[in-house]
């Protein structure tokens, strides 16, 4: 089982707090499709992704952006059981949507850079490695369930 | 051979003409060290890296932060010849310092991340694009030479 120290506990609460979701979840959804542009095979359905301007403003990449965040929500108020609390997201992403669950890590790495530009000085190494620790459970917690 | 667009030269130009070398180099290296830690078995000689504080109040760490900077000022004024720029620096960095080049990554991430922080909203994700182009093209020319 995963350890967290009462000051990694903290620290993520503290940035989580500080996150306003509806804003943050479509940027960091949005530059995965813009960074790593073969993600847009996921979205055949969402219409415009022809270049950054029409993806930073189609209305589905902005939704699918919320809902992603909202979910992230759920590891972090279940910091001890990540693990089980996305056993079901994990089965839904292999089987039904086939997701490469390398996507899992560029939507993570895109998150924390997000947060850079939003955090500044306020998201010093020791808070980027606690952060990314836990995007790291998160995305083992997601591929969970691939094998 | 790696093609730039207008937008992506004048996006790194702009970058590395305002950056603060010593600045972000130190911050780059130190967050390295922090988030990973394993990478600190390349840097014995440099005394105390036993926590966070220790790192980033670590003058070696500093001063080496920089000279990595200052490094990649060579691919920012030859973008159209990295892998030549960099053969020696390759062969350095494997025969030599026998470094793991997925550390290269690793290195990159964290460079991102301060660039983020640094640049706030201006870090489009037109911009991270660019700029992770960028750091993957110097990665691949420090990883020619292994093999």
């Amino acid at each position: 089982m995963v350890e967290w120290s009462d000051a990694e506990r903290s620290a993520i609460a503290a940035v989580w707090g500080k996150l306003n979701l509806d804003e943050v979840g479509p940027q960091a959804l949005g530059r995965v499709l813009i960074v790593y542009p073969w993600t847009q095979r996921y979205f055949g359905t969402f219409g415009d992704l022809s270049n950054a301007a029409a993806i930073l403003g189609n209305p589905k990449v902005a939704n699918h952006g919320k809902v992603v965040l909202g979910a992230l929500d759920k590891a972090v108020k279940n910091l001890d059981n990540i693990k089980g609390t996305y056993a079901n997201l994990s089965q839904l992403h292999c089987e039904k949507l086939n997701v490469d669950p390398d996507n899992f890590r560029l939507l993570a790495d895109c998150l924390t850079i997000v947060i850079a530009t939003k955090f500044g000085a306020a998201f010093p190494p020791q808070v980027q490695a606690t952060w990314q620790k836990l995007m790291a459970v998160v995305v083992a917690a997601l591929t969970s369930r691939y094998f | 051979m790696v093609e730039w667009t207008d937008f992506e030269r004048a996006t790194i130009q702009d970058i590395f003409s305002k950056m603060d070398y010593e600045s972000v180099g130190h911050n780059a290296l130190a967050r390295c060290l922090v988030v990973y830690p394993w990478t600190q078995r390349y840097f014995g000689n440099f005394g105390n890296l036993y926590n966070a504080a220790a790192i980033m109040g670590n003058p070696k760490v500093a001063a080496h932060g920089a000279v990595v900077l200052h490094g990649l000022d060579r691919a920012v004024k030859n973008m159209d010849n990295i892998k030549a720029t960099y053969a020696e620096l390759s062969v350095l960095h494997s025969e030599k310092l026998h470094v793991d080049p997925d550390n290269f990554r690793l290195l990159a991430d964290c460079l991102t991340i301060v660039v983020a922080s640094r640049l706030g909203t201006g870090f489009t994700a037109d911009v991270q694009a660019a700029f992770q182009k960028f750091l993957a093209v110097v990665g691949s020319a420090l990883t020619k030479q292994y093999h």
